[in-house]
């Protein structure tokens, strides 16, 4: 079957692939993205934007991955659970298919009280691994989750997203085994500084075959300062930041900090690409867009593949 | 039990400022067992409301009493030689008790003492936790008991997500992943198998109905000759 | 026991058993100060009594508050450590204090409300 779209070829074709993603603003001017995303131009295979994260409201993912598929990248919509029914649900996903957009990730989404409206009805219709197999049986089967069948199926690359570094570890392997099952076929993981942690999770990963039947990409966030190494330590949930990183980051004069983070984060991608199973990275570089050609040439990850006829 | 919380005092006062009597009628189950709106309850209020009025020059007659369920009709019944001597009625039971003395006495003015909250048990004296949501398709037999709907924050049925950490919930670093407790019984218990397989997509119209639900049972009516 | 016109004692068995509406029936009847004295700490012979008139005593407190009364009207003494001494021994001095909330403001107003309260 033919790829879907551009970051499928390349994965499937066995070149280790190169997202990033794009956050949309809190407002209808789209420029800021414009602007974010021609810098990712050329660097990267697809380009995600967030869906109203932290659930804050921004301009929403869809609308913003149009405007990217004219810009000419392959876009990676991102759908949380958390705001919409099965019924919008299923209605955005036919809409992305229709405009193009050829990647779909699957997600929860965070709760409404971390954003600006914590007096939002939190939806959760459905969870990301419900969603997964929606998304998989409109594309496949051509009906909606109901069983009613599509007049015409939408066609896009599944993904989903998984933390390894969230409790219960264990199980987190199981789960990644669930949302392959429900029909993920790329992942894009939380981003990785606990690159030891990291190896162990992917070991059991391999020891349950699950390498061979989703495509992994591992997060890759720069950082900026030793303020923000610490606060990620310290208060995002579910984020492993060895305290040596943060003593290296701190250890440094402010104007230092940045060269420092990039250099950080030159050595773990050197490293993920070392572990068997990984078959890409994403970096995620919030408010620093511009790090992500830098990273991308000084890991000698250029040239990237050219899209390869009509996506 | 269904648990609520006494309204505000300055919300209560003033929807008892339009009249110069009222009735407290509190209810003997939940909300008694809660400390909210039980006998004892009433005597609180009841104390305070006429010491307030007092304090503000103002006439208030409170009078008091307590049903053994307020959401009963044949309880109900009780209170109607009390009703028309007073101008209005403040209860202190559930939204549903609240209702249903207004449903038998149409024609008084019913208030609500009470913000009516959750469906929950009594962990320890003094302490209410939610554990039911009433979803009307009560899976617990595939969750160890725990029911994810109620005490997953984002009612994930393939849970858990990923913030959860060092087995509490991202939301509320107090509340423990509801997640992280089913995995850990369902290993103890050795039947994590219960997990492997995709759960479903909820059927929420068990949960929301078509308006108000019910429930109707022909051997339980009374048919009068 | 009596301990002048002004005083009204209400003998308990166990601080324990004195109840949040019995503080605000207190104040209700006119009382300008209520005293709850119970054992010290660690020392009831019921196990926790003491403890419990505490928090019910706070509990009424904040109930006070929000008619507007005084919450420091309502006072919890735990008579002093390995204390042999009569109940009127702990009470006197307690009488004998210099206390400046001055009449309770219901008094006041209940003289000067005509209408009844039925109870």
């Amino acid at each position: 079957m033919r790829p879907f779209s551009h970051l499928q070829q390349v994965l499937e074709s066995r070149t280790f692939a190169v997202t990033s993603e794009c956050g949309p603003p809190k407002g209808a001017d789209p420029s800021s993205l414009v602007r974010k995303a021609s810098l990712l131009k050329g660097y990267v295979d697809a380009v995600n934007v967030t869906d109203n994260q932290t659930a804050v409201v921004r301009l929403c993912s869809l609308a913003s991955c149009a405007i990217l598929r004219q810009m000419g990248l392959d876009a990676v919509v991102q759908i949380t659970t958390r705001d919409r029914n099965r019924i919008a649900l299923q209605s955005d996903l036919l809409g992305a298919s229709a405009l193009g957009i050829r990647n779909v990730l699957c997600l929860s989404g965070d709760h409404v009280c971390f954003g600006n409206e914590p007096g939002a009805m939190a939806v959760f219709d459905l969870d990301s691994v419900q969603l997964l197999e929606v998304a998989r049986k409109m594309r496949d089967q051509g009906s909606l989750c109901s069983g009613d069948p599509l007049t015409s199926p939408p066609k896009f690359f599944i993904g989903a997203v998984e933390n390894p570094f969230a409790d219960p570890m264990d199980f987190r392997v199981k789960r990644l085994e669930k949302k392959v099952k429900a029909g993920a076929q790329f992942i894009q993981t939380q981003c990785v500084y606990n690159i030891q942690r990291f190896r162990e999770w992917m070991e059991r990963v391999r020891d349950r075959g699950l390498d061979e039947r989703v495509h992994i990409l591992a997060g890759v966030t720069p950082l900026k300062s030793a303020k923000m190494a610490h606060y990620m330590r310290e208060k995002v949930a579910g984020m492993d930041v060895p305290e040596e990183l943060v003593r290296r980051m701190s250890s440094l004069p402010a104007k230092d900090q940045r060269a420092e983070g990039m250099e950080i984060a030159l050595e773990i991608i050197e490293a993920l690409r070392e572990i068997p199973g990984v078959r890409g990275i994403h970096l995620m570089a919030v408010e620093w867009e511009e790090a992500v050609p830098e990273l991308v040439t000084r890991a000698k990850l250029t040239p990237r593949p050219s899209p390869q006829g009509e996506i | 039990m269904i648990t609520a919380v006494r309204k505000p005092f300055d919300e209560i006062r003033e929807m008892v400022a339009p009249y110069e009597s009222v009735l407290l009628v509190g209810c003997g189950t939940c909300v008694a067992e809660c400390a909210s709106g039980g006998e004892k309850e009433v005597a609180i209020l009841a104390s305070q409301l006429r010491m307030d009025a007092s304090l503000r020059g103002k006439r208030l007659e409170v009078g008091e009493t307590t049903l053994d369920r307020q959401c009963v009709y044949e309880f109900i019944d009780r209170l109607s030689p009390l009703v028309e001597k007073y101008q209005a009625i403040l209860s202190l039971a559930c939204g549903a008790g609240v209702q249903a003395v207004s449903e038998i006495f149409p024609e008084a003015i019913v208030l609500p003492g009470l913000d009516t909250t959750f469906l929950g048990q009594t962990r320890e004296a003094g302490l209410w936790i939610e554990n039911c949501r009433g979803c009307g398709s009560c899976k617990l037999q595939w969750f160890a008991s725990i029911c994810p709907i109620t005490r997953c924050a984002k009612r994930l049925l393939n849970g858990p997500c990923g913030g959860s950490r060092g087995g509490r919930c991202e939301v509320d670093p107090e509340v423990p992943c509801a997640w992280n407790m089913i995995v850990e019984r369902l290993r103890k218990v050795g039947r994590l198998e219960l997990l492997e397989d995709v759960y479903p997509p909820c059927d929420w119209s068990l949960a929301q109905g078509r308006g108000p639900r019910k429930i109707q049972r022909e051997d339980q009516a009374i048919e009068t000759v | 026991m009596e301990f002048g016109p002004s005083v009204v004692f209400y003998p308990m068995p166990c601080g324990g058993r004195v109840e949040t509406i019995h503080l605000l029936r207190a104040l209700e009847e006119g009382a300008d100060r209520v005293v709850v004295i119970t054992c010290p700490r660690g020392q009831c012979r019921y196990g926790e009594g003491n403890l419990r008139a505490q928090k019910r005593l706070l509990y009424a407190r904040s109930l006070v508050r929000e008619i507007g009364l005084e919450p420091e009207r309502l006072e919890i003494r735990p008579a002093s450590l390995g204390s042999a001494l009569r109940i009127d021994e702990i009470i006197r001095p307690i009488l004998l204090e210099a206390w400046n909330l001055g009449p309770s403001p219901l008094r006041r107003a209940q003289r000067k409300d005509t209408g009844g309260n039925h109870r």
